[in-house]
């Protein structure tokens, strides 16, 4: 398949000024700054195909930043090779600027004065896109994205979800290869998120646009991202399918029951861990590798007068969690 | 059929419309029409507060009542001072000091952005940060300008009575007046990407400022200068900014070539100086990251 992006051996560092505490060190500082260098991209290894919906998730500070600038030639590597839609992107970068899309959290591309249209048809001109095919163009992202009545609206006086909607459509005016979306998500509300990210996987579909997303949203990481991609302190420790993340790493399941009498009699089977207990339900926590969820849900219900019992797998927030942590899934 | 699918099927049926955009193939050059484009952007985004814009200037009316009233003192029963009438000083301070209020203060744009690190992000545009961020100040500034020349010329107008040959001056220094908002514009770029080595650029913003006062023309001609001095400072680039479109609207065109020539050199000098700057700029966000 083809690739989208491909590096070999990025890595990034940079120098950062050493600042001491105190009225002293302030002044010495002035003659002899102190330096140091931070290893912000390790020897990145990355092949995503054409296409691909990709979460690149980590912690605060762990590169995923860094990583986006590379990819989008604001900053070349110091070393390795990267390469996207088969160009060099600090080489090549003004080419590589009219097959991309950005949308960098809360740096808009709109102009706070003017409605979106009026910016659709700027960053028409600045991408020299004919005004014809603009114009059809316009009416395709306003038809995705549900935009009709906000296209004549001041930017000003849209609210953030209808404005990040405005934002991304933005990012495709000039029909990228490529969407790279760093937290688009921060700061919406649970409906305005859904209807965000309902946006991106239909584009996805409909344009065939390879999604790179950054987040920290377990939600949109899980709704968004087909493969995901996980880097800490510069370096990846995890890469697979979102459904791998979710099902396959943490080998654990949460069972709720809840009964008909009280008093819930807990099964006492090695892999089975009560995280909460109430007079009429319970909360247990099964390792499927030390314990059959079958036997578990048997005991459970035999012992008990079960109301209603629901197997769900950990919650992908403390999967995420505990990968960060370097509690699993250190091998890549 | 719920909302959603529907939807869905309005999106699949305008899916295949969309032609790859054009420039995509190839690299076209994007000079002209991305420029102008963004200058009417800039100056349509200023028309949103114009009115307010207009209403916090009032005070241009008092300081050239002001300005009128001191010229007068000192013109007493004098009718040219170097070469000046009253009639000319009075109209020279409005026009120079209309294309001072009306530009928006885009070192301070510049800075802050240097600051939170918007100015890499540009990077992912193909018009190149200063380029994108002058024309939309060139286009504020443009707009701003015809509402203060009105109210200027009014107050001009009731102090000292027409300027002679105004619509010739008036037509002949608008070249100039927007080739000042360019050449303030590159000053100003200059300035706030000062912030990649100096993070605050205020003090240096206030000298510029108060160079540009006295030694650009903006309270006083620099005819008022000594001969030798005012010689030197008409060939210096603080002369287009205010001296040379002011001089020639007061003056019916005389001297438009010659302000034409300084602007022109000087601009190309600013454009070099904004691009190296830039340039140095981008190495900065190499070292440390954006």
């Amino acid at each position: 398949m083809e690739c989208a992006i491909r590096t070999d051996g990025l890595g990034k560092s940079f120098r950062t000024r050493v600042k001491q505490p105190g009225l002293r060190a302030a002044l010495k500082d002035l003659f002899r700054p102190e330096w140091k260098t931070v290893d912000a991209v390790k020897s990145l290894d990355i092949e995503i195909p054409r296409g691909e919906m990709l979460a690149f998730i980590g912690p605060n500070g762990a590169g995923k930043s860094t990583t986006i600038k590379l990819l989008t030639g604001i900053l070349h590597p110091d070393s390795g090779d990267v390469e996207v839609l088969g160009l060099d992107p600090h080489r090549q970068r003004r080419q590589l600027a009219y097959r991309i899309g950005t949308v960098f959290g809360q740096k808009s591309q709109l102009w706070f004065h003017l409605p979106p249209g009026d910016t659709f048809r700027l960053l028409g001109a600045v991408y020299d896109i004919e005004r014809p095919v603009l114009e059809k163009r316009i009416g395709f992202l306003s038809e995705a994205f549900e935009l009709d009545d906000l296209l004549t609206v001041p930017t000003r006086k849209l609210s953030l979800g209808q404005r990040i909607r405005c934002e991304i459509a933005a990012s495709l005016v000039n029909e990228p290869d490529i969407l790279f979306l760093d937290e688009p998500s921060i700061g919406l509300d649970v409906v305005a998120k859904k209807s965000l990210r309902r946006l991106i996987r239909r584009i996805n579909e409909e344009s065939g646009v390879t999604v790179f997303l950054t987040s920290h949203d377990a939600g949109d990481i899980e709704s968004i991202g087909r493969q995901a991609l996980v880097i800490s302190e510069g370096a990846i420790i995890w890469q697979g399918s979102v459904k791998d993340l979710k099902y396959s790493l943490l080998t654990t399941r949460i069972v709720d029951v809840k009964l008909d009498s009280p008093g819930p009699a807990v099964p006492d089977l090695p892999g089975v861990t009560l995280l909460k207990k109430k007079e009429w339900s319970m909360k247990l926590e099964v390792e499927l590798s030390d314990a059959d969820l079958h036997s578990v849900i048997a005991d459970i219900t035999a012992r008990n007068a079960v109301a209603d019992i629901a197997v769900s797998p950990t919650p992908m927030e403390e999967v995420i969690e505990r990968v960060y942590n370097g509690d699993i899934g250190r091998a890549k | 059929m719920n909302k959603e699918s529907e939807s869905n099927r309005r999106v699949h049926s305008s899916a295949a419309e969309p032609t790859k955009v054009a420039a995509a193939s190839g690299l076209r050059a994007v000079g002209f029409r991305s420029t102008s484009a963004l200058l009417i952007s800039g100056a349509r985004n200023q028309l949103a507060y114009l009115g307010a814009f207009v209403v916090k200037n009032v005070f241009l009316v008092v300081f050239l009542y002001i300005f009128q009233a001191l010229w007068k003192t000192v013109y007493g029963e004098r009718e040219l001072i170097a070469g000046i009438t009253l009639v000319q000083m009075v109209w020279y301070l409005t026009y120079t000091e209309c294309i001072t209020i009306g530009r928006s203060p885009l070192w301070r744009t510049v800075q802050d952005e240097v600051r939170d690190g918007t100015v890499a992000y540009g990077l992912t545009r193909p018009v190149p940060y200063p380029r994108l961020t002058m024309a939309r100040f060139v286009g504020e500034g443009l707009i701003r300008l015809l509402p203060l020349l009105v109210l200027g010329a009014a107050v001009a107008l009731l102090a000292v009575g027409p300027l002679p040959r105004f619509f010739r001056g008036f037509i002949s220094a608008l070249p100039l007046m927007a080739g000042a908002l360019v050449l303030i514009a590159q000053a100003e770029m200059l300035v706030g990407l000062a912030a990649f080595r100096l993070e605050e650029v205020s003090p240096v913003y206030w000298i510029f400022q108060k160079t540009m006062f006295f030694l650009g023309g903006l309270f006083y001609p620099l005819d008022l200068y000594p001969p030798v001095f005012a010689e030197v400072l008409k060939w210096g680039p603080l002369a287009s900014f205010a001296y040379w479109p002011a001089h020639v609207a007061v003056n019916g065109g005389e001297g438009l070539e010659r302000g034409l020539l300084n602007l022109a050199v000087w601009m190309t000098v600013g454009a070099t100086a904004v691009n190296l700057a830039y340039r140095r700029a981008m190495k900065n966000v190499q070292a440390q990251g954006g």
